[in-house]
């Protein structure tokens, strides 16, 4: 892994802030593996359970987001873009910031590099048209992304990722020819409301149907992780996805999150572009 | 709040500002048995299922009694001849009795007539038990097939319970109404276990009663709150025990102390929605965007 150029010490926030908080909701709708491997035309309760993100739990998602005057960053796969643009059209009037997640929630490291640039193609147009955005930021759809990614994301004015999981701060990646590439904003998988929540079947999740969460030990575990963060003036940032962690009982959890997030004065809530442009300027400062 | 179609719409009878159905689903094992036919050769297996028609059904009623509250059973034709007496008990309770299919048959596997014959058969099943009519329908097992709701307008349904996609009844384009519904509202998820066949396949531990009842409570407040369709989903064996009925009990008694909540069956929540709310399906509606899903489909192959 790359190291960044502040990675011995505690990295350094705007003002003097102590943290950095990039609340961050992946709005996958029905996209993902059953789109792609085509079950899903014959599984309505399944996109009807997906569908329910983008149609009825995103509107109270953006409400409660706004009541707590807090912004925040959506990755959304195209097609949610096409078919609900709407509903993402408020996303942005809300001002908080879209991202790129594929077009259909594709698997890139399974995907050529020629492949993986159309769906940026697509992802980017989509964007452009529908909404009048051009994303500069990119978290990876189901699991990995290929060895070219990286590099062939900088081709589409994507200057940062929230892919990784093996850092509790920003970094950089390199590009092929050592230079600097991405800023990388890690994520973990303690903040993935999937890891604690989501529960179906057919296709079954979690693979051995385990129990759904207490939701106030769910939130007691979020508060303890920004807390942490905080603490030790890290860059928190979250994998929730509306139609998990936005359903009607559920956003309690958020509410008592956001309450503790809103507790605390020195906190530095950013979208993910903003702290990738600061990890940016501040690695050029150091330099020169 | 724009984006919201519900808002400034009242969608409730006066006075009430959202709806709680308690429904039960007895499926006698059939669900069990579905997933692991061995079941058939292991009694001591097999009755963790047989229990709710043994003990459970009896004290779920005797809870529901003692609140005062109508709930909606929802069960399978063969069900309800083989447990004529109980079932026609719960009906005489004030319990309303619904189709769950006829023997726990993959609608999707069936050829047209096959499946309206079997959903009639059903229901002259169940009304012959309950001697009221069956209205509402609960998709057993497998997929949803295309057009199934004018299968069951044509079979003699007015309603679903099986799709999820939003938390407020909705339309589908036969005008059968559909009351979504919710796993995390159900008990099984939370409550299934059975060492050989495993279920859940992995052996989860058994949730905290205290932490189903909070999780529901939460989900209840915020149902209310945004002026929805809380609909809890109940077994005989997994709820109807008595460690676990008093979490049914405080649960329904939670409930019943907000006077703006409409707890009533899903029949009554249907045969209101039908009759009041003729709202459209707007056009980014989850049964809509499948719609052109499958059309886009089929437009690339």
């Amino acid at each position: 892994m790359a190291q960044s150029s502040f990675s011995s010490g505690k990295p350094i926030w705007p003002g003097g802030r102590q943290s950095a908080v990039a609340l961050a909701f992946d709005l996958d709708g029905p996209t993902g593996d059953a789109m792609l491997d085509g079950s899903l035309l014959d599984n309505l309760r399944y996109f009807s359970e997906g569908a329910y993100g983008p149609w009825r739990a995103l509107p109270r998602l953006l409400d409660l987001l706004a009541e707590y005057d807090l912004k925040a960053t959506f990755f959304v796969p195209t097609w949610v873009v096409q078919h609900w643009t709407g509903r993402c059209e408020r996303i942005r009037k809300d001002g908080h910031e879209l991202a790129y997640h594929g077009h259909r929630h594709e698997v890139f490291m399974d995907l050529s590099s020629q492949k993986q640039r159309e769906i940026m193609a697509t992802c980017r147009e989509v964007f452009e048209t529908r909404l009048g955005v051009t994303p500069v930021g990119f978290r990876t759809p189901s699991g990995d992304w290929s060895a070219e990614t990286a590099s062939l994301l900088t081709e589409f004015g994507v200057r940062y990722s929230s892919s990784m999981r093996g850092d509790d701060r920003p970094y950089f990646h390199r590009q092929p020819d050592g230079s600097l590439g991405l800023v990388e904003i890690p994520a973990r998988s303690d903040i993935d409301d999937y890891t604690a929540l989501a529960y179906f079947e057919n296709p079954d999740f979690p693979a051995g149907l385990d129990r759904i969460s207490d939701y106030r030990l769910v939130e007691k575990n979020w508060r303890y992780e920004f807390q942490g963060y905080h603490r030790e003036g890290l860059c928190w940032t979250t994998i929730f996805h509306p139609k998990v962690v936005a359903k009607p009982g559920r956003l309690a959890i958020l509410e008592g999150l956001f309450r503790d997030i809103r507790s605390h004065e020195n906190v530095w809530i950013a979208h993910c572009a903003e702290i990738a442009d600061w990890w940016i300027a501040k690695n050029k400062e150091s330099e020169s | 709040m724009s984006g919201d179609p519900t808002d400034n719409r009242i969608i409730w009878p006066e006075g009430k500002k959202a709806a709680a159905i308690i429904s039960v689903i007895f499926d006698d094992g059939l669900d069990a048995l579905a997933q692991a036919p061995e079941l058939a050769h292991r009694s001591k297996s097999h009755s963790v299922w047989l229990y709710g028609a043994q003990r459970g059904a009896e004290r779920l009623c005797k809870t529901f009694e003692q609140s005062g509250i109508g709930t909606s059973w929802f069960v399978p034709g063969v069900v309800a001849e083989k447990h004529r007496s109980l079932l026609g008990a719960v009906s005489a309770a004030g319990h309303d009795l619904e189709s769950r299919g006829w023997a726990f048959e993959r609608h999707d596997a069936l050829r047209h007539p096959t499946s309206l014959e079997l959903l009639k058969r059903s229901r002259a099943a169940i009304e012959a038990v309950s001697g009221k009519a069956v209205t509402g329908f609960r998709l057993p097992i497998g997929n949803w097939p295309e057009r199934f709701d004018t299968t069951l307008k044509d079979a003699g349904y007015l309603w679903s319970a099986s799709l999820n996609g939003d938390d407020i009844p909705y339309r589908h384009p036969s005008a059968l109404l559909e009351i979504p519904v919710h796993l995390e509202l159900e008990d099984r998820p939370y409550f299934q276990f059975s060492f050989a066949p495993a279920f859940p396949k992995g052996q989860g531990r058994i949730a905290s009663y205290d932490s189903v009842l909070a999780n529901w409570i939460a989900e209840f407040d915020a149902y209310r709150k945004f002026g929805a369709c809380f609909v809890l989903q109940l077994r005989p064996e997994m709820t109807g025990t008595p460690g676990r009925i008093f979490l049914v009990e405080a649960l329904i008694k939670y409930i019943l102390s907000f006077e703006d909540v409409w707890v009533t069956t899903a029949a009554e929540v249907a045969a209101w929605h039908l009759a009041y709310n003729a709202r459209a399906l707007e056009p980014t509606h989850p049964l809509n965007v499948f719609a052109a899903y499958r059309r886009e489909h089929s437009v690339i192959r």
